[in-house]
């Protein structure tokens, strides 16, 4: 009878683990269609771990080197270990358990993500962490990198983050559920599509240029790491024209470099562009944010003589039997390569076979922009006979301002979609889109004394003004004051304590 | 620490295990300190209001005993035989009166925390109302104030000990630390079930073997039932129970009939599923906890319903309310004033309505801080009076038509009961009287039936998944509801085949960890009775 039970109890305690394993697989995402990024950071743990140089960061290098090219052209052997928006401290923290595995001659790691001080997207935090074995690397990593209602546990047993796609389950959530396909080519995230970089927007003004003490902290870290493992370390900037890189970030880096003896390029540097031949016409496959394989291939080939030439990587082409493995390589890379240059044909056609494919549908919005109503998040703008307010479709609301001086878009970090800036000569429009890829309002910035606020500030005026008018403001950061209502945030950034921009921004893309 | 936060499940884990190694003798103490630890998480500040209404009741609670055994010792020394009989009821009366003068005092103070707490904004807001009706431009401040967790619950369940000490129906508790724990025991702290000394104390501070069958398993599968009513029902249906009362122009006509459906079933899958955690915990660690629900959506009239819906509330008004008014001297005068002057028959029940109406009035005012909720407890006194008033004319119907086991007739009942209820719930969803009245109107005004089946239900935020997720969790609590006429529903389940049963909790289980509305894209939502 006990023995009975004893046998029950473990039939049990298997089906039951068994059922939630075979569930947990089947609701976790398997970033093999729509959003690959998450696949990334897994497919390294399949490479031998014997590489020359590993790059770390964020799209700005999955997107931007070829480590086949550097290896076909150059003999150096390399792996891009990067995901999207991937944070300093998770750039660290991968660095840390890339050397469980390895322990390259150079690593390369770009700057960009210093600008993030704090977390920001659970969705990005996820496709970093998510593909990292355990260790406590990972666990590290974790904790540094969740927003505030993120927990633990739903890393440690995913279905709990993941359990409502139950309800939204697709095809490949059951044939990848034990498999997975190849996303990557050594990290690289291949694109052969061209789509030119225009009139790009310049940054807007902000508040504080200074990169954060947390920012300040893992590169010091990182730093610290590769000097005691005897690793070469590089920073670098990658040429991606947006988001936008400025003149303050590019000091306080070289003096980072400088002071702690490490090589810095920056490759949005003119002569450093130059050099590389990219050429942002064609170069890009999404109008200067990331490098198609025509750029990536530009870049790789200027930083591949670097390391031959600067840092004296020796020419491992012919050593076995890592020729063999990225010969093998090179059928799936060239393979990748002709099946986009297809599929580009094919949509060419189709494009060709139906008029322009480019002619804009409705946005079948129900409110209509412009116009005040009820939906109006906290302060809003009246401008030109118009209510502007974020969160609001922009579908219609810029009619009013004519014809932008110029116009820019870009694939949206927060959602599916892109992110669009309008920019006119006194206002820009921002705008992001929502679940249903309609356009909404995600930032108003008045740029000059043209144009006043409802309650009556405009660029110019000085803190006491400002204070008169809305009050002591929600947060004090110094040379920028935060108004916050009902899920917005109405920024005031001072220069010489006078304002130098207005901004109405929406929360909805906070972390 | 939500009962649905994984903070909480891991502390549960924790303390069942200890508990249940401890030494049995520790295991009250155990309770003690996870229940302060709990309530140290909620907010440190809070403790000190806990522990003042805990100290001065309990220590009320000893002097009261302690004075009456003084004048029990006095009465049978040699000077209080010598007492004539009607001297020792004068000696007895005397005493009597110190003891609730102590009592008055000790409840006054108690109360008064509360009070101060709960409604001081609510009447600051009241007098400025006045002040602007009399133009004058001077307004009052509102304070800054933090109601402690479960302030409304655990007062009442200090006053309910005192008042029984006072009356004599239950022994004061001499150790502090004891009567801490009937205070303060964690699971029934936040939204109740308002607790008796004499029911709870015994279970509370015995010692408990580990009994996985009668305790253990059966603790948490209603732990785990309580989960899928909060988890699965209430927190869907309050996605669109929010949609549609935080969007009043958009929302009329048969979308406020529709909220008022769906905030029923939220609110009771909410508060009974709280309450099933709490009695399911409590369970696990041998405790028996009072009931507060017998199936209140299969009740016949409002005073039936509130005979089966927050049981422990309703009681302790009945006992230490309605009953003390209905005996007070005042009211016994009114009694026989209203008796000579409007008839017997009139006479005896206008003392009666006026105890109802003051218990009415102080349930809907224990509810919330604001009108609403006042409106809302003089409807179900307004309803419950007038069904009573009618009650001659119901009974000659009943005299002519015959409704005796006519089932169609049962369920016609249970409907008007179910749909009463609703409509006074009306002013505690939109939490504004003028605005619950104007939502209402527009059911008559607004021909919109179409929205249900156009596909307008889609925009409140739910998908066919969800609308399907709520049917079954609707079909579950109605076929359980209907098995608990036969008996207890898990003692039933636990008679079946073993691997019956695994599939049943396992399933449950299952259902919980995907369909439940948790984690992150989901507000964690706080259960509704936690705010009371």
């Amino acid at each position: 009878m006990k023995r009975r039970k004893v046998v029950r109890a473990i039939i049990s305690i298997i089906i039951v683990v068994a059922v939630l394993a075979f569930l947990q697989r089947l609701v976790t995402p398997k970033y093999v269609d729509d959003v690959i990024e998450g696949a990334l950071i897994a497919e390294y743990y399949e490479d031998a771990p014997n590489h020359d140089v590993v790059f770390i960061g964020d799209c700005e290098v999955y997107e931007n080197f070829s480590p086949q090219l550097l290896f076909d052209e150059y003999g150096i052997n390399s792996y891009i270990r990067g995901s999207a928006q991937q944070l300093i401290w998770q750039s660290y923290y991968l660095l840390e358990d890339t050397l469980k595995y390895e322990k390259p001659d150079v690593v390369v790691f770009n700057i960009l993500s210093m600008k993030y001080d704090k977390p920001q997207h659970e969705a990005y935090n996820r496709m970093t962490l998510e593909g990292m074995r355990w260790s406590m690397s990972k666990v590290n990593s974790i904790f540094a990198s969740m927003t505030s209602d993120e927990n633990f546990i739903d890393y440690v047993f995913p279905i709990l983050r993941y359990h409502s796609r139950i309800s939204e389950l697709k095809e490949t959530d059951f044939e990848y559920m034990f498999h997975t396909k190849h996303i990557s080519h050594n990290g690289y995230y291949l694109r052969v599509d061209v789509k030119p970089a225009e009139n790009v927007p310049e940054g807007p003004i902000l508040a504080d240029y200074q990169f954060g003490e947390n920012s300040y902290k893992y590169l010091d870290m990182m730093t610290e790491l590769c000097e005691r493992e005897g690793i070469k370390l590089v920073l670098i900037k990658a040429p991606s024209l947006y988001p936008y890189w400025y003149d303050e970030w590019e000091e306080q880096m070289e003096n980072y470099a400088s002071e702690h003896n490490l090589t810095y390029i920056n490759f949005l540097d003119a002569d450093v562009l130059e050099a590389t031949g990219v050429d942002f016409s064609q170069d890009t496959y999404d109008g200067g944010l990331h490098l198609n394989l025509s750029g990536a291939e530009k870049i790789t080939r200027y930083f591949g003589e670097y390391l031959r030439d600067e840092v004296g990587l020796k020419d491992r082409r012919g050593e076995e039997p890592l020729t063999t493995f990225w010969d093998e390589k090179r059928e799936a890379y060239d393979e990748d390569i002709a099946s986009q240059y297809a599929a580009l044909e094919e949509k060419k056609k189709q494009n060709a076979s139906q008029g322009d494919g480019n002619a804009q549908n409705s946005q079948g919005v129900t409110v209509k922009p412009g116009e005040e109503n009820e939906n109006h998040k906290g302060y809003t703008l009246r401008y030109m006979g118009r209510i502007y307010a974020v969160d609001e479709p922009v579908a219609g609301a810029l009619d009013a301002l004519g014809e932008p001086q110029s116009y820019y878009e870009a694939p949206s970090c927060a959602f599916e979609g892109l992110d669009k800036i309008y920019t006119y000569a006194n206002i820009t429009i921002d705008t992001y889109p929502d679940a249903d890829k309609n356009d909404l309002i995600s930032c108003i910035s008045l740029k000059d004394d043209t144009i006043t606020t409802r309650e009556g500030a405009m660029i110019g005026m000085f803190e006491n003004e400002i204070r008169a008018l809305y009050g002591d403001p929600t947060s004090d950061e110094g040379a920028k004051w935060v108004y916050e209502k009902d899920g917005m945030k109405l920024n005031f950034i001072f220069r010489d304590g006078k304002v130098a921009l207005i901004e109405y921004r929406t929360t909805a893309l906070d972390e | 620490m939500l009962f649905t936060s994984y903070e909480f499940i891991a502390f549960l884990l924790i303390l069942f295990a200890v508990y249940y190694l401890i030494p049995k003798k520790y295991q009250w103490m155990l309770l003690l300190a996870g229940s302060y630890l709990y309530y140290f998480y909620a907010g440190p500040f809070y403790l000190l209001f806990i522990l003042t209404t805990t100290f001065t009741v309990w220590a009320t609670g000893i002097l009261m005993t302690r004075k009456e055994k003084q004048e029990k010792s006095f009465l049978s020394s040699e000077r209080g035989k010598a007492f004539t009989k009607d001297e020792k009821k004068a000696f007895k009366a005397a005493g009597k009166k110190k003891r609730r003068r102590i009592m008055v005092l000790c409840l006054l103070l108690n109360l008064g925390i509360l009070a101060v707490l709960k409604y001081t904004n609510f009447t600051i807001n009241n007098i400025n109302g006045l002040l602007d009706i009399f133009g004058s431009e001077n307004k009052l401040s509102f304070v800054d104030l933090v109601l402690p967790m479960g302030i409304s619950f655990y007062t009442f369940q200090a006053v309910g000990y005192l008042v029984d000490v006072y009356r004599g129906t239950v022994k004061a508790q001499d150790n502090f630390f004891k009567f801490a724990l009937f205070v303060g025991f964690f699971p029934q702290l936040v939204q109740g079930p308002i607790s008796r000394y004499d029911d709870l104390s015994k279970s509370l501070y015995e010692e408990h073997a580990f009994d996985w069958k009668n305790n253990v398993s059966m603790g948490l599968q209603r732990i785990l039932f309580g989960f899928f009513k909060k988890v699965v029902i209430a927190d869907r249906m309050l996605i669109a129970v929010n949609e549609i009362i935080g969007n009043t122009e958009q929302y009329t006509g048969m979308y406020v009939f529709l909220g008022m459906i769906f905030y029923a079933f939220e609110l009771y899958a909410d508060f009974t599923g709280g309450i099933d955690i709490t009695i399911g915990v409590a369970q696990v660690l041998g405790i028996k906890v009072a009931e507060n629900f017998h199936r209140p959506f299969f009740s016949k009239s409002i005073k039936e319903y509130w005979r089966r819906w927050h049981i422990t509330m309703g009681t302790w008004f009945t006992d230490y309310i309605f009953y003390p008014i209905s005996v007070s001297k005042g009211m016994l005068k009114l009694s026989k004033f209203s008796r000579s002057h409007f008839g017997e028959a009139l006479g005896k029940r206008i003392p009666v309505y006026l105890s109802s109406f003051v218990v009415w009035f102080a349930t809907g005012f224990w509810h919330g801080a604001s009108w609403n909720f006042i409106v809302w407890g003089i409807g179900n006194y307004v309803v419950i009076m007038i069904s009573q008033e009618l009650e001659p004319l119901y009974r000659k119907f009943h005299a002519r038509v015959n409704t005796d086991g006519n089932t169609a007739y049962k369920i016609f009942t249970i409907l008007r009961t179910f749909l009463l209820m609703s409509c006074l719930r009306s002013f505690d969803c939109y939490r504004d009287v003028p605005l619950t009245f104007k939502m209402f109107g527009t059911m008559f005004t607004t021909p919109n039936w179409g929205i249900l089946f156009d596909g307008s239900l889609m925009g409140l935020g739910l998908g066919i998944f969800d609308y399907c997720i709520l049917a079954f969790g609707l079909i579950v609590l109605f076929t359980v509801s209907m098995s608990q006429r036969k008996g207890p529903v898990r003692a039933r389940l636990a008679t079946l085949p073993y691997w019956i049963k695994f599939a049943i909790w396992f399933g449950l289980f299952i259902i919980i960890l995907l369909a439940g509305a948790y984690g992150v894209g989901y507000d964690a939502s706080q259960f509704i009775y936690n705010q009371f």
